[in-house]
């Protein structure tokens, strides 16, 4: 098992952290800044909510390097454990399951499981402002 | 699609750190990043290694069957499509245990089994039927209440509390699934055909 994940690995830390350490990210999060300032969530935590819902494992990478740059027990480590930890990646189990069985139209489970999605992110934030702040 | 994002993250990267002309940063990444996830992943591995085979007993001392009997009278009120007894509620039903108890591995091949018996009873082959997309929802919202994946890397990074979050994470968890299910009902309404 570890030697067919290796690869896939090693291919998803590089494209994470490629954006990340090119400056482009920051680029882009300094212009939402102030938004998310305003509703006292810390702006770094956006990338991880967007790619949650489509892949589990690039996420995980994305949150690894939360981990790396503010440490586990600081808020926005918190909150992308959690975050993290409270829904699955929608647009993969849709493409497997449906594309399994040959299902062509998918009609309301895309809205209906990205709705399930952004309660998750959105109960998450709360949750951890209130049991940990 | 998650190809496209792939190589959209590597291409901006290194295009933009050539525009910033930060082609050094650039090129460590690429070359510390085998280490990175060498570290990662033999960090992470035996906790893993670890739940997997805890679950592996529950599964062969058939824990795992006995919850998932419990579980079918509440299946029953959630798929009030599928006909009682049918085989897809079982299926359905291990597929949910199996995801509460972090199995994700296992989880996958009785979800697919469920949704290739859901196909059955589908009438129009083509396109997804309204309990199908309520087991998918119950799915992508998540259902994990021990998150092992993301303890072990807590741990890994040195917390130290690693298991501090699981009470948030079982929280926020109900809480998706629950909004997920009453989306789900209300476009299931509206979308009747």
């Amino acid at each position: 098992m570890i030697l067919n994940l290796f690869p896939t690995f090693i291919a998803m830390i590089l494209a994470v952290n490629l954006f990340v350490n090119s400056g482009f990210l920051d680029f882009v999060l300094n212009i939402l800044k102030p938004i998310f300032n305003y509703i006292r969530v810390p702006v770094e935590i956006l990338p991880l909510a967007i790619i949650r819902p489509i892949s589990g494992s690039a996420s995980l990478a994305y949150l690894n390097n939360i981990y790396s740059v503010h440490g586990t027990d600081s808020f926005i480590g918190l909150l992308g454990s959690v975050m993290q930890g409270s829904t699955d990646t929608t647009l993969y189990v849709i493409s497997l399951y449906f594309g399994s069985i040959g299902i062509k139209k998918i009609r309301y489970s895309l809205v209906a499981g990205l709705c399930a999605d952004i309660i998750g992110i959105i109960a998450s934030i709360i949750v951890v402002n209130l049991l940990f702040s | 699609m998650v190809n496209i994002i792939w190589m959209l993250l590597i291409g901006i990267g290194i295009c933009y750190g050539i525009f910033t002309n930060n082609l050094d940063t650039v090129n460590t990444t690429i070359i510390d990043s085998t280490k990175v996830s060498l570290d990662m992943l033999f960090k992470i591995f035996p906790v893993v290694a670890l739940w997997m085979g805890l679950m592996k007993i529950a599964e062969k001392s058939k824990l795992l069957e006995k919850m998932s009997t419990k579980l079918s009278p509440f299946l029953t009120k959630l798929f009030p499509e599928i006909p009682k007894g049918h085989e897809s509620l079982s299926l359905i039903a291990s597929n949910i245990i199996a995801n509460i108890f972090g199995l994700g591995s296992a989880a996958t091949p009785f979800g697919l089994k469920a949704m290739s018996s859901l196909q059955k009873l589908n009438k129009n082959k083509n396109s997804a039927s309204r309990s199908m997309i309520t087991f998918l929802v119950i799915n992508t919202s998540g259902l994990t209440i021990i998150p092992t994946t993301i303890i072990s890397l807590r741990l890994m990074h040195g917390s130290s509390n690693p298991t501090r979050i699981v009470l948030a994470c079982l929280i926020s968890t109900i809480s998706s699934t629950i909004g997920g299910i009453i989306v789900d009902r209300i476009l299931a309404r509206r979308y009747k055909d």
